[in-house]
């Protein structure tokens, strides 16, 4: 077999940032060639790099079979009709006018080719998901493309239209095209694919040329090797004695109770999109639809509460993305401190704000979280990323709170600020308080975690302890696999 | 303040006054210029009735112009004042005259009946760009001209005097706000807008609700998770707006018309437009919303004076405020780029849009 597409040891920074540490892949035509690793791994940017919408730092990629991507995000347009969305950009033309005859003859048979028929003079919009994605597939098929590129293909799709997915698939690498498969689901990995490449923080670790690979084995490649687990975790004889009527946080997961007791930190994993983010919001009456079921503060069912109610009833949120949804970084550091609803001690007659007391209160939570400010007067938006981190999780962890949802808190924090951030919220669990850490850093979760609930397509996948904190254990639980077998 | 939006200000003011002149020249010839130059001053502030008159401008001008600044404070741009204005005014010319009881009351129940009404019609506003999922821009907007017809409609059927022929007004009001200054339309409702003034100052820098309109306008999300429930929020601040317009609605009746007038009130040329303009003038929060609004009045009571003298239509005035106007947006606008040299490339271009237009009425 010939290759389509060489990339070795390529290189690529933005900043101080290295998205691609040297990633290798090797792609032979008629295969399909599974590409794998974590978000943020830099699947998407060596594809860009493929695509030649990145350049390279450094490093050789040789794309011999000219590349064409099919994103997760469909680019359909939607009031063109199939056959315009699949010629535009490219349209055969008889003096001016764009030769529509010629044009649905061409894509006939193409489809022919591949034996996917397809409604080409329908509007597009009318067509399902699953449609419109084969006709992007058609689309760079007509683009001339030989190496196509799937960016979470089944995404939106239902196992049968998968199936079907995976069939046309089959049938282009068959006619010596080759496909690259980027995608969370091992299973699938396993199911269709001919080789393998795992990427992890920028770097090509693992690979296999051809079967057999199993979707474990994939998984642990894919999260790679832990050392010294438990660093800062409380004696675990402690968090066992912790009855039933301690538990401050209670959701009920499509059937299942995720519940979070006094004194423990329950680490929620999962790849990207798992139902995790909504999660957040349900618990923190953020969400526009319920997709979950009873929330429970302290026992009290909170349902119908607004978001100041249950804050009220000691809820607190560090968010995923502090500077949208946990800061307003063109307001002072004292006002991202005191938030939109001041505390009633910071307010007396008729609504007037006790600014002494209120600066005050914003200086001490500064030097507890050790923010490095020049005052509190300044902007919070100057602060450097960690500093803003470092406040808002000083905020939330300051008073009166008993349960802590911190989501992702020290994503893109450097690391002696992420080893400060993990060590509060450990001792805010260690002195009576509830922590649930959803986080996709697995080294995060087994620092501090007591035990951890692993989410897959919005439902508990199964639930680990202590004991059991393997990579291995936790990828094939992220991936889907096993799930019997993990609660047993 | 900082310096930078002070200059804009100032720069502005120079093109707009310079455009003035350019097109007095041109319509009235260049000679006439020092004449429509005091023939403004006289206009504006030449005599007590001229002073009368530009307070009285400027009375509406402010209660609708710190209507606008909430809502802009808070992020929301709503500019369905002049709706709820006429709203506040229909209410004061349908209510006064069917109030018996002593002068004073009748004020008091009347202006209480436009502060409900304009709230009333900017709740509707909110409640109809909540559901309908419609932006409030566009809707507010359009809602401006359903309270014309609206105010038309009712005049003509319900309210209109029986004793008045060809004209489409109501009955003339029992009591009126009472005049400061026989011989011109200085009223008592200038001690109302100047109580607005110090209450809106008072309130936007010294109380909770000023701190969390702030905060919501600069991140509405981050307000969310703190517990200020989005819907509800802007529903309030909606209705605050509208009672303000809906306020002066009501002293522009009881002050100046002593009826409601069809046509008078809202239109293209409304006060509540220079209004809206005053708070995006103006950095919100500071109480240089009272000399932005003698500007603003000065500009049509003098340019009516030019009209007077040299013939040039006081409509100018619309030009000027626009024209300064747009050189204030464009000066904040710039100042603001400059100050942010590393602005994130990747936010999307509709939230970027939203950072200058909020950029263009915040401090």
């Amino acid at each position: 077999m010939s290759i389509a597409l060489e990339c070795r040891d390529v290189q690529k920074s933005f900043g101080t940032v290295r998205a691609l540490d040297g990633a290798s892949l090797c792609v032979e035509r008629g295969t399909i060639h599974g590409l794998v690793g974590e978000n943020g791994a830099g699947k998407t940017t060596l594809m860009k790099v493929v695509m030649g919408e990145l350049t390279a730092d450094s490093g050789h990629v040789d794309a011999v079979a000219r590349p064409g991507l099919v994103r997760q995000q469909l680019s359909t347009i939607p009031e063109f009709s199939v056959l315009d969305n699949i010629i535009f950009g490219a349209p055969p033309l008889r003096r001016g006018l764009i030769d529509r005859r010629t044009a649905a003859a061409e894509v006939r048979s193409l489809m022919e080719l591949i034996q996917l028929p397809l409604p080409i003079w329908a509007e597009a919009a009318r067509l399902p998901l699953a449609f419109q994605q084969r006709m992007e597939i058609v689309r760079v098929l007509y683009h001339r493309a030989e190496l196509i590129i799937m960016d979470e293909p089944t995404a939106l799709l239902t196992p049968h239209e998968t199936d079907a997915l995976f069939g046309l698939l089959r049938r282009l690498a068959a006619n010596g095209h080759a496909v690259v498969l980027i995608t969370h689901k091992l299973r699938e990995v396993e199911a269709v694919c001919d080789a393998v490449t795992v990427i992890r923080r920028g770097r090509t670790v693992h690979h296999w040329d051809s079967r057999p690979f199993s979707a474990t084995e994939i998984a642990a490649a894919m999260v790679g090797g832990f050392d010294d687990v438990g660093v800062a975790r409380a004696t675990q004889a402690e968090t066992s004695q912790v009855s039933d009527s301690s538990v401050v946080l209670s959701v009920d997961v499509d059937g299942t109770e995720l519940a979070v007791r006094a004194g423990e930190v329950v680490g929620v994993a999962g790849v990207a999109g798992n139902g995790q983010e909504a999660l957040v919001e349900h618990i923190c009456g953020l969400a526009a639809n319920a997709v979950f079921g009873r929330v429970a503060i302290g026992g009290t069912v909170v349902d119908r509460w607004t978001t100041r109610a249950r804050r009220e009833a000691g809820l607190r949120l560090i968010p995923a993305d502090v500077r949208q949804w946990g800061s307003a970084v063109d307001a002072t550091i004292m006002d991202n401190v005191v938030t939109a609803e001041v505390p009633p001690v910071f307010v007396g007659r008729f609504g007037r704000l006790r600014k002494r007391a209120m600066a005050q209160y914003a200086a001490e939570v500064v030097a507890a979280g050790q923010v490095v400010c020049s005052s509190i007067d300044q902007k919070a938006g100057e602060l450097s990323g960690g500093n803003l981190q470092r406040l808002v999780v000083a905020r939330e962890l300051a008073s009166g709170g008993q349960v802590v949802v911190a989501h992702e808190p020290t994503r893109g924090v450097d690391f002696r600020a992420a080893h400060a951030i993990r060590r509060r919220l450990r001792e805010f669990a260690d002195h009576g308080g509830a922590v649930l850490l959803v986080s996709s850093d697995l080294d995060e979760l087994f620092e501090i975690s007591d035990r951890i609930v692993v989410m897959y397509r919005g439902a508990v996948a199964g639930e680990v302890g202590q004991v059991d904190f393997t990579p291995a254990r936790l990828g094939s639980l992220m991936g889907g696999i096993n799930q019997r077998e993990a609660w047993s | 303040m900082d310096y930078r939006s002070a200059r804009a200000m100032a720069g502005a003011l120079l093109v707009g006054l310079a455009l003035a002149g350019a097109v007095i020249a041109a319509v009235a010839g260049s000679g006439e210029l020092p004449i429509a130059g005091k023939a403004f001053i006289s206009g504006a502030f030449g005599s007590a009735t001229a002073w009368g008159a530009t307070v009285a401008t400027a009375v509406p001008v402010l209660l609708t112009g710190i209507g606008a600044s909430i809502a802009f404070r808070a992020g929301i741009f709503n500019l369905g004042q002049p709706g709820m204005f006429v709203a506040g005014a229909v209410a004061a010319g349908a209510v006064a005259p069917a109030v018996p009881g002593p002068g004073w009351l009748n004020v008091v129940i009347t202006l209480a009946a436009s502060v409900a009404i304009g709230a009333a019609w900017a709740a509707v506003i909110a409640a109809g760009s909540q559901i309908t999922a419609i932006d409030v821009l566009v809707l507010s907007l359009i809602m401006n001209y359903l309270a014309d017809g609206l105010a038309t409609l009712l005049t003509t059927r319900v309210f209109q005097d029986p004793a008045v022929l060809g004209i489409i007004e109501t009955r003339m009001v029992p009591a009126r706000l009472p005049l400061l200054a026989q011989q011109s339309s200085f009223h008592s409702g200038v001690f109302l807008a100047l109580a607005a003034c110090v209450v809106y100052w008072w309130v936007m820098n010294r109380s909770r609700a000023g701190h969390r309109l702030q905060l919501y306008g600069r991140n509405p999300k981050f307000a969310a998770a703190s517990g200020t429930a989005r819907r509800g929020y802007e529903m309030r601040v909606t209705v605050a707006t509208g009672s303000l317009c809906g306020l002066a609605g009501g002293v522009q009746v009881l002050g100046v018309f002593l009826r409601y007038i069809d046509g008078s009130i809202g239109g293209a040329a409304s006060y509540a437009w220079t209004g809206v303009i005053l708070a995006i003038l103006v950095p919100l929060g500071t109480l240089l919303l009272i000399p932005g609004a003698m500007f603003l009045a000065s500009l049509q009571t003098g340019l009516l004076g030019v009209e007077r003298a040299v013939g040039v239509s006081s409509r100018l005035s619309l030009v000027v405020q626009a024209v300064v106007m747009i050189a204030v947006a464009y000066g904040r606008g710039r100042a603001q780029r400059s100050s942010e040299p590393n602005a994130q490339p990747d936010a999307g271009s509709s939230a970027e849009q939203k950072t200058v237009l909020a950029g263009g009425v915040a401090p």
